[in-house]
């Protein structure tokens, strides 16, 4: 076969896509995307089951996340933190999820599912739950990713006097269930 | 022990009991992934083919519509229309497929001036563009392009011949291959309004 288009079509890597003739590669920049992914994958799950507390969901969302960032991929790897846009999206989905979870728990009359049990501190994952979502979203983004509150509020896309709020709201809860002391100066 | 420092811990210690297969999850992401940029380019080639056939299909349609207008009333050369003008009203009977399909039954007003009539007011149901048109007298006839934006899209004027009897004004149509503008104007006749 010589140099034509059809040799080009069978010298392409991985998965093609001919629209209006034209031969487009799906996967070309993915070396970059796969190195992303493993370096961060773990991270953003273990952040998101955090806040949800379910295996499962915790699992969708983080793979939800990864497919809209591989999906705008050429743009946001030229993005300054890749791993922060990765994050905010899977953080807001999971929010959504909870925020929708209450809601059907309340519409249809039931009690809020209990937490699992399947961690070290089940003390602690049931106190996390009973925070509203965005105190709950704030502890783990603050005290699991040490993120500053400039970025968390960019997460949550709250202010960061909404943050320090949620974040001071948050440690008086969790003190008051665990049964611990608040020092007023921690940050 | 300071509440900070048992979050800190419990949070770590509870985040390590998730250790994903990274591999198993790439795989998957990378396959659902890949079909939704398919989905998403298959749908935005669809989108612009749709656009260009619309482009196609209906340009045509609308520049006719547009050279029409213009042949009947030539801008820079006003008609004038010395015999015929004032506001005129009428009720539109939901008698007629013409007037029934088109939802004109009900109270119309029709303001002639100087070649150029406009639908003042019309049925609620009515959704066809109430917006300026022309038309031509020449002794007794009458010649209108109202409606050709729409319910007469592409359908050429209508002539028709007219007499004004006091206040009353009646159509009688010529010629119209538009049977709704024919229904409304030629069906019942008009009060002029003082």
């Amino acid at each position: 076969m010589g140099k034509g288009a059809a040799g080009r079509v069978f010298a392409l890597a991985g998965p093609t896509l001919i629209v209006g003739g034209r031969v487009v590669p799906v996967g070309d920049a993915e070396p970059e995307y796969v190195w992303f992914f493993r370096a961060e994958f773990p991270g953003v799950l273990r952040t998101v089951f955090l806040i949800l507390h379910d295996r499962g969901r915790s699992e969708d969302v983080t793979q939800e996340a990864f497919i809209e960032l591989f999906v705008h991929w050429r743009k946001v790897s030229r993005y300054e933190r890749p791993e922060a846009w990765v994050r905010r999206v899977a953080v807001r989905k999971a929010v959504r999820a909870l925020r929708r979870e209450r809601m059907r728990a309340v519409l249809e009359r039931e009690a809020f599912p209990e937490p699992g049990v399947d961690v070290p501190d089940v003390d602690l994952a049931r106190g996390v739950r009973k925070l509203p979502v965005m105190q709950r979203s704030a502890v783990v983004l603050f005290y699991f990713e040490d993120r500053p509150v400039s970025e968390i509020a960019f997460i949550l896309g709250i202010s960061e006097g909404a943050v320090k709020v949620h974040l001071h709201r948050a440690r008086r809860r969790l003190a008051e269930l665990l049964g611990e002391e608040v020092d007023e100066n921690a940050r | 022990m300071p509440v900070e420092r048992r979050i800190r811990s419990g949070l770590a210690r509870n985040a390590d009991a998730v250790d994903p297969d990274v591999d198993r999850f790439l795989g998957v992401v990378q396959r659902r992934a890949r079909r939704r940029v398919i989905v998403r380019r298959v749908a935005a080639g669809l989108a612009v083919a749709a656009a260009v056939v619309a482009v196609v299909v209906v340009g045509p349609q609308v520049m006719r519509g547009v050279r029409d207008l213009g042949r009947q009333a030539p801008a820079g050369h006003p008609t004038p229309t010395p015999g015929l003008s004032g506001t005129f009203s009428r009720t539109v009977a939901p008698t007629g497929a013409a007037i029934r399909s088109n939802h004109m039954a009900g109270q119309w007003t029709l303001r002639l001036s100087g070649g150029t009539i406009e639908p003042v007011s019309a049925p609620r149901a009515f959704t066809g563009l109430l917006s300026t048109f022309q038309y031509q007298v020449r002794g007794s006839e009458f010649r209108t392009n109202l409606f050709v934006g729409d319910v007469c899209l592409n359908k050429p004027a209508g002539t028709y011949r007219w007499v004004l009897s006091g206040r009353t004004l009646r159509f009688a149509v010529v010629s119209d291959p538009c049977r709704p503008r024919a229904a409304l104007l030629a069906t019942g006749s008009w009060q002029e309004n003082r």
